[in-house]
């Protein structure tokens, strides 16, 4: 039943003893106090000759070389976050923005830092991270490689490219947010109400973007000075930014791939009086599109079908919401204007930037593998060449109240 | 300097030693009342409440005398039963039969059906056992000329009357707890259960003070091995006293080395019929309120009476609130310092920020700050049991509030921290089963320095650990952890969440009861 009360005993001394030996052998090997990291909430990468380090300490290379690149952490302030600062005086900046000259390898840069942070930089918590326009034209792969295989950086963070400066973008003071990095990410979170930038790129997307080696679009940053603008986005092929696109583009490749959340579409109305011009205006609740290939004799050609329902939400004339054949012809507007923005936006890929942003060339690998086998090689042009129909339907499901 | 005389230890001859020094035990009572109360005199010797009352019966004259310990006796029973009839009604009994003079045993039993209006009246011709029924608060009756006593059962004495239970304070169920005397405690169970399948088996524990042990459990329910097992480890109980029932449960609990209570403690009657129903077993000991219910399993501490009283939703609400509460009770502190100190990146980013800015400036790493505020709460914990209680409400309001906030405001302590501990000291509360949350509040410790060396690694190690020691650990031959382990799943319906009433037809198999059906199964009723 019970061992005698001295082998127990012994027993405990040796757990005991093995717990002591084993408490002391061990190293805390990874502990790193909350108070010693230095959190990271932002990165921004951008040509040296662009952004001079703010604050500079001089000869900071020393024989490493030219500087080629400034890497710039936002850094947070734990002390000044909440929302009184103790002991009075002047509530400071909740974070600060430290820039590091690297002659080409951003984890050098990384560490680099530490020389100047007594809090070395912890990365775990980044949110975005921003790539100024000359960095982005030079190519992105062999400075954002250190953070593809960084174990610290999570595969989440959001990736902005800016015809700015990327410091400029992480120096902006936000009105609304304490933290700017905080601000930035949340922009993209509104992609519910507007398509007029990308959906979101994280790190892990981009990654396999530039891996794969096709073209993508990265959202379009605009700073100013309290405030910045998400809007459009920059447009790349392989690793290279080629382009920008505005909102009006931005929600055109949306509507061709089908990732609309939110955002509208106007059109003139049905009923306006000539000369007097009415406005109707659609918000997408649902969106769906399917990309069919055909190939006919060598021809590669692109059927777009978009379907999508939503609310009609402004109606400037006072023709009434509930006659079925006014409605009718509302959804014919609205389809046009969806088939027109598409339109235009695949045009301009095709002719400016021979970049296929829509993932065309997934479709035709799925449905004629052989020809793709073809054209894979060059695929820009074959791209640029192919002949594109766009046809949209439209449902609007409510027209809100109408007297 | 004078040394003392070695006492020599070897024992006398039994012949050697004088009568009345021998012990009791070898005695028998003797014809002689004169011999028989030197004797007991002299056992008695110095005992200035045991009383000896001699006098003569009725018109016979007979020599008699009675002895009992003054403060346990029911004076009126003693007085109007017992004096009063062998002294003035004895010619109604008629002790002289007539014609021929009753003598000896004949005359005894004469007394006993005509002349004593006592309920409780036994013959007995041992001393030690007249000795031990005067001690316990019984009358021992001797008459000259026959070498037998009578046992008188007078029982009465001060004590608490019957009130509600103090540590286990429910919205809804009986307001009867029990007392500090076996009898009312006893007569309480039977009060809630009219059946002769109520067995109350008596012992005594305790060599030198002797107290009272029933062993109340329900004859046909009950499983045989582990009753049978219960009082085998009773009676290897060998212990000059025991004074509460936690010596019992301390002297016959099956691992005494685990932080878990292995037998489950309550002041309540209804709690104790519920477990009897179940087929398990109440110890109940002279002189504590406390009752002990073996086997306790682990799922038991989580119940409360009142999950059965309230409807079954709420029931099951609050369980399975209890059940989170201890959770957190256990590993809130580690899990916080863990993720402090090691881990940041598992905390969302605006909840880390708010962190670390509550941390800023607080000069201690987490591990030294948690252990010094869980220790300051134990303390304030332990300082208001132990005044008296008006000054004890005071000593939360201080301690909570005012030193919590000074802390914070001193720097010592991070806002985030205190949280932690408050919510964790407010979970543990929750546990119906003072034991067990005192249990969770000590593996708190050891965990908590465990994540400040290897992190949540090293929690999880510790979570291992205890669960390794439960899933071994048994008590009176029952898994404690039944019926999560082994698995049953009849069990389940009144685990986590307790199942509708009429759900639940049968009782847990984990005692193993003889019969386990509760309820016949319902049939449709009208409504």
């Amino acid at each position: 039943m019970s061992r005698p009360a001295k082998v127990t005993a012994r027993w405990l001394l040796m757990i005991c003893m093995t717990a002591l030996a084993l408490l002391m052998t061990t190293g805390c090997w990874d502990r790193w106090e909350l108070e010693e990291r230095g959190m990271v909430l932002g990165i921004g990468l951008d040509e040296a000759e662009k952004a001079p380090p703010i604050p500079g300490v001089e000869g900071e290379l020393d024989a490493r070389g030219e500087p080629v690149l400034n890497v710039t952490f936002q850094m947070v302030d734990p002390g000044q976050v909440a929302g009184e600062k103790k002991g009075g005086g002047e509530k400071g900046s909740p974070y600060w923005n430290l820039t590091v000259e690297s002659a080409g390898s951003v984890f050098e840069a990384i560490r680099e830092a530490s020389t100047r942070a007594n809090r070395s930089p912890y990365l775990e918590h980044v949110q975005v991270l921003v790539i100024g326009e000359d960095l982005a034209r030079q190519g992105l792969n062999k400075v954002l490689d250190a953070l593809f295989r960084e174990n610290e950086i999570r595969k989440r963070v959001l990736v902005y490219v800016t015809p700015a400066t990327a410091q400029e973008v992480l120096a902006v003071k936000p009105r609304q947010e304490g933290v700017n990095a905080v601000y930035l990410a949340s922009l993209q979170e509104n992609s519910k109400k507007t398509s007029h930038f990308p959906p979101r790129v994280d790190l892990g997307k981009l990654s396999r973007n530039i891996h794969e080696g096709g073209s993508y679009l990265l959202p379009r940053i605009i700073p100013a000075k309290e405030e910045v603008k998400l809007i459009g986005a920059g447009v790349f092929k392989e690793d290279k930014l080629i382009g920008w696109l505005g909102g009006f583009e931005s929600q055109g490749v949306r509507l061709v791939t089908g990732q609309v959340k939110g955002g509208s579409v106007e059109a003139v109305s049905t009923r306006s009086v000539p000369g007097k011009k009415s406005l109707d205006v659609y918000e997408f609740m649902e969106l769906q599109s399917t990309v069919k290939p055909q190939v006919q004799g060598g021809q590669i050609a692109f059927t777009v079908q978009i379907q999508t329902e939503g609310r009609l939400v402004e109606h400037q004339n006072p023709a009434d919401t509930l006659d079925e054949q006014h409605l009718k012809d509302m959804e014919k507007e609205f389809a046009r204007a969806i088939e027109k923005q598409a339109r235009l936006t695949i045009e301009k890929m095709q002719r400016d930037f021979q970049a296929d942003v829509f993932n065309f060339g997934r479709a035709l690998e799925e449905r004629y593998p052989q020809v793709w086998e073809q054209v894979k090689n060059n695929w820009s042009e074959v791209f640029a060449a192919a002949q594109v129909e766009v046809k949209a339907q439209v449902n609007i499901r409510r027209v809100g109240i109408s007297r | 300097m004078r040394y003392p005389k070695k006492i020599s230890r070897k024992p006398a001859r039994f012949e050697d030693i004088k009568q009345e020094e021998r012990p009791l035990k070898q005695l028998k009572v003797s014809s002689s009342l004169e011999e028989n109360l030197r004797i007991l005199k002299a056992s008695f010797k110095n005992c200035n409440d045991v009383i000896f009352r001699e006098f003569e019966i009725g018109l016979g004259r007979i020599p008699a005398a009675v002895i009992y310990v003054d403060g346990l006796v029911n004076r009126l029973i003693l007085d109007n039963q017992i004096l009063k009839s062998l002294m003035l009604q004895a010619p109604v009994f008629d002790l002289n039969g007539g014609e021929e003079h009753v003598v000896g045993a004949c005359l005894l039993s004469r007394i006993k059906e005509r002349g004593l209006t006592a309920g409780e009246v036994k013959e007995s011709e041992e001393l030690q056992e007249l000795a031990n029924a005067i001690l316990s608060g019984d009358v021992a009756f001797f008459v000259d000329g026959i070498a037998l006593a009578l046992i008188i059962g007078a029982r009465g004495w001060a004590s608490r009357n019957v009130g509600e239970p103090e540590t286990e304070s429910l919205v809804r169920g009986p307001r009867e707890g029990f007392t500090e005397t076996l009898r009312i405690n006893t007569a309480l169970l039977r009060r809630r259960m009219k059946s002769p399948d109520l067995k109350m088996e008596a012992l005594q524990i305790g060599t030198r003070t002797k107290n009272d042990v029933v062993l109340a459990y329900v004859d046909g329910l009950v499983n045989q091995e582990v009753l049978q097992e219960t009082k085998r480890r009773l009676q290897t109980i060998e212990i000059d006293g025991v004074l509460e029932s936690g010596y019992i449960e301390q002297l016959i609990e099956d691992s005494f080395l685990s932080p878990f209570p292995q037998m489950q403690y309550t002041e309540r009657p209804d709690k104790v019929i519920a477990a009897l129903l179940e087929g398990r077993i109440a110890i109940i000991l002279d002189g504590t309120p406390f009752v002990l219910i073996v086997p306790a399993t682990f799922p038991q501490f989580f119940q409360s009476p009142e999950d059965y009283y309230e409807r079954w939703i709420i029931g099951s609400f609050t369980r399975a609130l209890r059940i989170v509460a201890s959770y957190i009770a256990t590993f809130m502190p580690a899990i916080y310092i863990a993720a402090v100190s090691y881990h940041p990146g598992l905390i969302p980013t605006k909840l880390l920020l708010a962190i670390a800015a509550s941390r800023e400036g607080v000069p201690f790493p987490p591990i030294v700050e948690a252990v010094m505020m869980e220790l300051s709460f134990e303390l304030f914990r332990e300082a208001g049991a132990r005044l008296p209680k008006p000054i004890g409400q005071t000593i939360g309001i201080v301690g909570g509030i005012i030193i919590g906030d000074a802390a914070v405001s001193a720097n010592l302590a991070s806002p985030i921290m205190i949280i932690v501990v408050s919510v964790t000291a407010i979970a543990s509360f929750t546990i119906p089963a003072y034991n067990l949350a005192i249990g969770f509040r000590l593996i708190r410790f050891p965990l908590m320095v465990a994540a400040a060396v290897l992190g949540l690694y090293g929690v999880m190690l510790g979570f291992i650990i205890i669960n390794i020691h439960m899933v071994t650990m048994k008590t009176f031959g029952v898994s404690y952890l039944s019926p999560i382990v082994p698995y049953q799943t009849r069990d389940w319906k009144d685990l986590i969440l307790r199942g509708p009433l009429r759900a639940l037809l049968t009782r847990p198999v984990i005692t193993g009861p003889q019969d386990s059906t509760r309820q016949a199964n319902r049939k449709e009723k009208g409504w």
